[in-house]
């Protein structure tokens, strides 16, 4: 077994394993930082398996030199989309799984909920005054 | 021997990737993350690839490792004064786990499979790029794939990334509550040592980018360097935003209009979309290099400098009370 190889077979195991965390997390920093890993995966594929029983090959390698590049945009673009849910919603998830929030209180979750949507539409309306209310609406309770 | 140490080196980039998803603490798990890229770096030199070396660990590690903090901080910093809803988003919801369990475990079997019954390459491609190398106009054969033999997916690049930074833009919450933010904390150690440090900063990018025509560097890692150079600036708390109106918007855009109206003026000479005149490609690429350096470093800073400001030393505060 080469070395090409045997980092292109743990590239393997990162794409599989941060899929897995992708799947399960439901916070979504967590999902950046699995997303990051798993073109990290992608990377060391590509680059060891081009070089397995092979000569160091250039065009991979500028590919993924790219790849890296675009791929730190794109989170940085995540990122910047992540804060802004979180400053309009106040949560760092999804809204698909909320539904699945634990109900011991239960007029507490709605108001929250209510907060939320009043705030999402005083977003819509005025764009400057939005990240001042789910904060102020946040310090009420 | 080195097989030992390869060995050692990927289950330690497996540990830490573990760690990543396993820590309960999302500060720890970005710190991992950093350590992760570190570790990647180190792959890459081992993979004979030391350009990709330099920018994992200027790009990969840093600025991601910088963007994430900052973000993480972010939400500490605003998660404060409810903690017992913040400890609530760390744990899993009670969702079955058999699904994520299967399609992982099928996606290595898939992909292990993919690699143990991969076709037979047709063209040796370091062939082909060792013999056209001489007209390329550079010696460093990556550079020459990077702009000349597939200048098309660098061109498609910077284009991707000015989108990015456009967007980043447009979803930045309105200027007039950045002027009432109480300037950074003034760090005089801090900003001494980066009025020291950051002529070296940009002499060193500047080298990596003319060492790219004939040995590992070029225009990515050296744009990667500037961006640093320019996130330390922000840090230390030069104001680096008062330029943002004129000089960065100017600067963003300029490597990707370069690169665009060289590549189209070639075609008044009658040759095809992006290729070269002969005897001036060398040329014409480190003036491209030049350009995308500067243009690249501009945006990945605005991308940091973008995200919408945590009233200051509070974020960081916030994350080590976590602890």
């Amino acid at each position: 077994m080469t070395s090409d190889l045997w980092f292109a077979l743990m590239g393997v195991a990162l794409i599989a394993l941060a899929a897995f965390t992708f799947f399960r997390q439901v916070h979504l920093l967590r999902r950046i930082l699995a997303f990051n890993i798993m073109g990290s995966g992608v990377f060391l594929v590509m680059v060891g398996m081009a070089q397995h029983q092979r000569e160091t090959d250039p065009v991979p390698q500028a590919l993924v030199l790219t790849g890296i590049v675009v791929a730190v945009s794109a989170t940085a673009l995540a990122l910047i989309i992540f804060r802004r849910f979180y400053s309009v919603s106040g949560q760092v998830e999804l809204d698909e799984y909320q539904i699945e929030e634990p109900t011991q209180n239960e007029d507490h979750a709605s108001d929250t909920m209510k907060d939320n949507i009043n705030s999402l539409q005083d977003a819509l309306q005025s764009d400057d005054e939005a990240p001042a209310k789910p904060s102020a609406s946040k310090g009420d309770q | 021997m080195n097989l030992a140490f390869d060995i050692v080196l990927g289950l330690a980039l497996l540990l830490t990737a573990l760690g990543v998803f396993s820590s309960k603490d999302l500060f720890r798990a970005v710190v991992m993350f950093i350590a992760f890229g570190l570790l990647l770096a180190l792959v890459w030199v081992r993979l004979d690839a030391p350009d990709l070396a330099l920018a994992e660990a200027a790009i990969g590690a840093g600025l991601t490792g910088v963007l994430m903090i900052d973000a993480v901080a972010h939400l500490s910093a605003n998660t404060l004064q409810n903690d017992q809803r913040d400890d609530q988003y760390d744990h899993s919801p009670k969702r079955p786990l058999w699904l994520p369990v299967i399609s992982c475990v099928g996606l290595f079997v898939l992909l292990l499979g993919a690699i143990r019954f991969r076709p037979e390459a047709s063209v040796s491609l370091p062939d082909m790029v060792r013999d056209n190398i001489a007209e390329s106009g550079v010696e460093h054969p990556i550079t020459a794939v990077l702009l000349n033999f597939r200048s098309y997916d660098t061109l498609l690049e910077i284009a991707v990334l000015l989108v990015a930074v456009v967007v980043a833009m447009a979803l930045k919450p309105a200027a007039e509550d950045r002027v009432h933010q109480p300037p950074p904390a003034h760090d005089p150690i801090l900003h001494g040592l980066t009025a020291r440090l950051l002529p070296a900063m940009l002499l060193v990018g500047m080298y990596v980018l003319w060492a790219g025509s004939y040995m590992p560097g070029g225009a990515f890692q050296g744009g990667a360097i500037l961006a640093a150079a320019l996130v330390f600036l922000q840090l230390a708390g030069f104001a680096v935003d008062r330029y943002a109106a004129s000089l960065l918007r100017l600067g963003l855009a300029l490597g990707f209009l370069v690169f665009l109206t060289v590549a189209v003026s070639v075609m008044i000479g009658g040759r095809p979309f992006l290729t070269y005149p002969e005897g001036f490609a060398g040329q014409l690429i480190f003036f491209i290099e030049a350009m995308l350096t500067l243009s690249i470093g501009l945006i990945l800073f605005s991308l940091f400098s973008q995200n919408p400001p945590h009233s200051g030393a509070v974020g960081h505060q916030g994350a080590n009370h976590d602890q």
